[in-house]
């Protein structure tokens, strides 16, 4: 068993930190013990921290498996930050002859971030067994889960992939399970035995409103003058790249904040601008799809709008989750016109293929070989995975009436005349608390007065000096080095 | 605003718009680079490797409102109105001028590179080492490290490196060099995004884009053609930023040996079909290849007979009049008339 100390020791040395958040200290205890764990932490609590500290104490390898390149690469960037070196991803976009060499020294990693498609590749599986791995970590697990909102038929090896690296432990990370998944996490992963740590998705801090505005017009001015008068910084997200850039240009015009956009269609070094902007605080606000704030670790965000209706309940809590982290004061609201239940509607079942194309895609596959889409796409790797036709109609189908069901859940949370709080509590939570609801709890807003009442009103109203002219490119050099 | 340059792709005669929206993000198949080299388009090749399908089409639906396009059947012509505005465009848009697809088709990932390179430079001239690195990918990632480990212990490193920079901004126009200056990531300093430089300089987003990517293109063409004289920043160019694939250049090495199509496919192991679409690709974007080793001088009689007159003769018709012909002849012989045209 190791000692508390020693756990507050590391915590201090490699973080920066002298007290965890609720749940962090009990997953690292039963990992360091060798159990297996399954923890659901709210966004924003500080999941990575549970497997990056016992990995000092352990000494040797951790392994851990997430879902997309950005989220793995956003992981090492933030362990680089930290001052750790020995942290790698290993995928796709790695020529073959680099990739044999990370193989080959691999043990001298720490941590090892890869995708389920790559971790189940024999050479990579070869190198991996003559490490010795303390930890196996499975992150967003809820996408093992065919009921879960993200659902990655990739992640369905995963039990066989523990069962071959045998590693002392093994934890399976997620913000968003209810029980149903939590189950399916378990049964899929092999974790019969799991310790199981859940802390209440309800963060306090975080207010939740809801703002009807009777058309577009409305809302927009709604919003700039929401804004104008928020303390910042903040983010607004969209579900459509173009009015991000729309909406910014708006924002732009009728406040004096600091605004960029940011969508997934931007350049890598644009978004990497944009985020290093944010997070060092010479931007006010962000107008973004949800391609922003995968790995944003900014403790002071102070509120998190929604422009369009969130897709899910589980997305809509990962992403206000992004607020008020530093514990002060934030609130989240949500800004509906009639009209946006119809775009919602038709984005449920976008991607996923009728089952009259699945039919003709099993029978001919020769057909769709130069085809491109998701549709195609999760099509040919459910093939791969030899899930047959039937198996594969009855998924989607099932996907089909879930996401509809979460819709319908969020809907219901914006006409919810009751606490909105404990609506969340009670969906998510094994053992929901009694909400105590009052007025900095949550409501529904059509003037901007609650920003007084929660102390979030911006101090000074401040004008932007920018500077007009470019700085010289030798001024920039001399800067540099 | 993209729209406008999109027009400016195409031309009074049916282009299949698919071909020319491959083109700009670089897919390399034979085909599209063929049609890139009879569209004239080749040196936009993979200049816009980001675009989206849709929003390609949906620009598309747009110059046929405005009565500038038409679009049947995978195919898309201007109108008389189109063709004018597009006369009109050519001389006002601003135009990148040393942008060349087919040597530059990697500049993205180079420039990641060298942005990444500048920034573990400042940070460790500054003694730091909590930061977070510029994203890039894994590949990139691992060759910029190793570069930087290799010249680690050299004490000048950081000079030279400076100065190897300013050797190359100093050759760029000073808005050029300003430009990209403001994009970089160092000690302390963030770079402006776009939209910030678009604001400031009072342009659009499109222009600074244009404006960046010609500054980016004119200092790769000046590091490749001098590597000798930037050891350092040589060191962040790539053999997968080459003009051929790798395994195209493989092909491409042995037939200089003067080995035959035959025996290239034994010896590599990849099929004959694999091969000869290697030769088409090293056709289309190496300068001086040796066209007269693959057309002997009665076919290529032959083949002036029946298509100097009907350049766009299908292979089928041609095939008609000449039954020994195989695709392979006819297709090379069609790169090699585009070609000395160009």
């Amino acid at each position: 068993m190791t000692s508390e100390q020693l756990i507050y020791d590391q915590l201090a040395q490699h973080f920066g930190y002298s007290t965890f958040k609720p749940g962090q200290l009990a997953v690292i205890q039963s990992v360091l013990a060798g159990q297996e764990t399954l923890a659901v932490l709210p966004t924003g609590t500080g999941k990575s921290l549970c497997y990056q500290l016992p990995a000092y104490i352990l000494g040797h390898t951790t392994v851990i498996v997430s879902p997309l390149i950005a989220l793995m690469q956003d992981q090492v960037a933030q362990l680089n930050y930290q001052g750790e070196k020995r942290a790698v991803a290993i995928n796709s976009n790695l020529v073959p002859q680099q990739k044999h060499q990370l193989l080959t020294h691999l043990a001298d990693y720490r941590f090892i971030f890869m995708a389920p498609e790559t971790i189940s590749q024999p050479e990579v599986i070869q190198a991996l067994q003559r490490c010795q791995i303390d930890l196996f970590v499975v992150d967003e697990a809820h996408c093992i889960s065919q009921w879960g909102i993200d659902f990655r038929p990739d992640y369905l090896v995963l039990a066989t992939i523990k069962a071959q690296l045998q590693p002392t432990a093994t934890l399976a990370l997620t913000a968003t399970a209810n029980d149903r998944v939590r189950q399916d996490i378990l049964n899929k992963l092999a974790l019969k035995n799991a310790a199981q740590i859940m802390t209440s998705v309800d963060r306090p801090n975080i207010y939740l409103g809801v703002s009807q505005q009777p058309d577009e017009q409305a809302k927009n001015q709604f919003l700039a003058n929401l804004v104008q008068k928020s303390q910042g910084p903040g983010i607004i997200y969209f579900s459509s790249r173009q009015k991000t850039m729309e909406i910014a240009a708006f924002l732009q015009q009728e406040t004096d904040l600091k605004i960029a956009y940011y969508h997934a269609a931007l350049s890598t070094q644009e978004r990497y601008l944009i985020q290093q902007q944010f997070m060092q605080g010479q931007l006010d606000l962000i107008c973004t799809t949800n391609a922003f704030g995968m790995g944003i670790n900014k403790a002071d965000i102070r509120y998190v709008i929604h422009y369009h209706l969130p897709q899910n309940i589980e997305s809509y809590l990962q992403e206000i989750g992004r607020a008020g982290r530093d514990g002060q004061p934030a609130y989240a609201l949500v800004l509906t016109t009639p009209q946006d239940l119809y775009l919602q509607q038709s984005l449920v079942s976008f991607g996923i293929p009728e089952p009259g194309l699945i039919r003709r895609y099993y029978q001919e596959p020769q057909l769709f070989k130069q085809s491109q889409g998701n549709e195609f796409e999760l099509l040919r790797r459910y093939q791969q995975l030899g899930m047959t036709e039937e198996e594969v109609i009855k998924l989607l189908d099932n996907r089909q009436t879930e996401k509809q069901f979460s819709l319908q859940t969020m809907l219901d949370y914006l006409t919810l005349k009751g606490c909105r709080r404990q609506f969340i509590v009670n969906y998510f939570d094994q053992a929901p608390k009694t909400i105590e609801h009052s007025g900095t709890c949550c409501g529904e807003q059509d003037s901007t007065d609650f920003l007084a009442q929660l102390d979030l009103e911006q101090a000074i109203n401040y004008k932007t000096t920018e500077t007009v002219v470019l700085t010289g490119w030798t001024g920039i050099l001399d800067q540099l080095f | 605003m993209l729209t406008d340059y999109l027009l400016c792709l195409f031309a009074t005669a049916p282009r299949r718009y698919q071909a020319i929206y491959y083109t700009l993000v670089g897919k390399r198949t034979t085909s599209n680079l063929y049609a890139g080299l009879a569209y004239g388009l080749l040196k936009w090749l993979q200049i816009y490797p980001n675009l989206e399908l849709a929003q390609f089409q949906a620009e598309l639906t747009q110059l046929q409102e405005k009565g500038w396009l038409m679009v049947e059947d995978r195919q898309a012509w201007l109108t008389p109105a189109g063709a004018d505005q597009k006369a009109t465009l050519m001389t006002t848009l601003e135009w990148p001028t040393h942008y060349y697809g087919p040597e530059m088709g990697h500049l993205q990932q180079f420039q990641s590179r060298l942005f990444l390179a500048i920034q573990i430079m400042s940070e460790y001239s500054h003694h730091n080492t909590h930061y977070f690195p510029i994203e890039t990918s894994m590949r990139d990632r691992v060759q910029v490290v190793s570069w930087f480990k290799q010249h680690k212990q050299d004490s000048e490193m950081v000079a030279q490196f400076k100065q190897e920079l300013q050797q190359i901004l100093t050759q760029l126009t000073p808005i050029q060099a300003d430009l990209l200056a403001n994009r970089l990531v160092g000690h302390q300093i963030i770079g402006q995004s776009q939209q910030q430089l678009a604001q400031k300089l009072t342009i659009t987003p499109l222009i600074v884009t244009i404006r960046l990517l010609d500054a980016q293109a004119h200092f790769f063409a000046i590091l490749s053609q001098h590597t000798t004289d930037y050891p350092l920043l040589a060191g962040l160019l790539s053999p997968l930023d080459a003009i051929l694939s790798l395994s195209t250049a493989q092909t491409w090495m042995l037939l200089q040996q003067g080995q035959s199509i035959e025996t290239i496919s034994q010896k590599r192991r990849v099929k004959l079909g694999t091969i000869r679409e290697h030769i088409l690709e090293t056709a289309i974007l190496q300068p001086q290849f040796p066209f007269e080793r693959f057309i002997s001088p009665d076919l290529e009689t032959a083949l002036a007979a029946l298509m100097t007159e009907m350049p766009d003769l299908t292979f089928n018709a041609a095939h008609e009049q000449l039954p020994t012909l195989d695709f392979f002849s006819y297709r090379l012989y069609q790169i090699k008339t585009k070609v000395v045209a160009a």
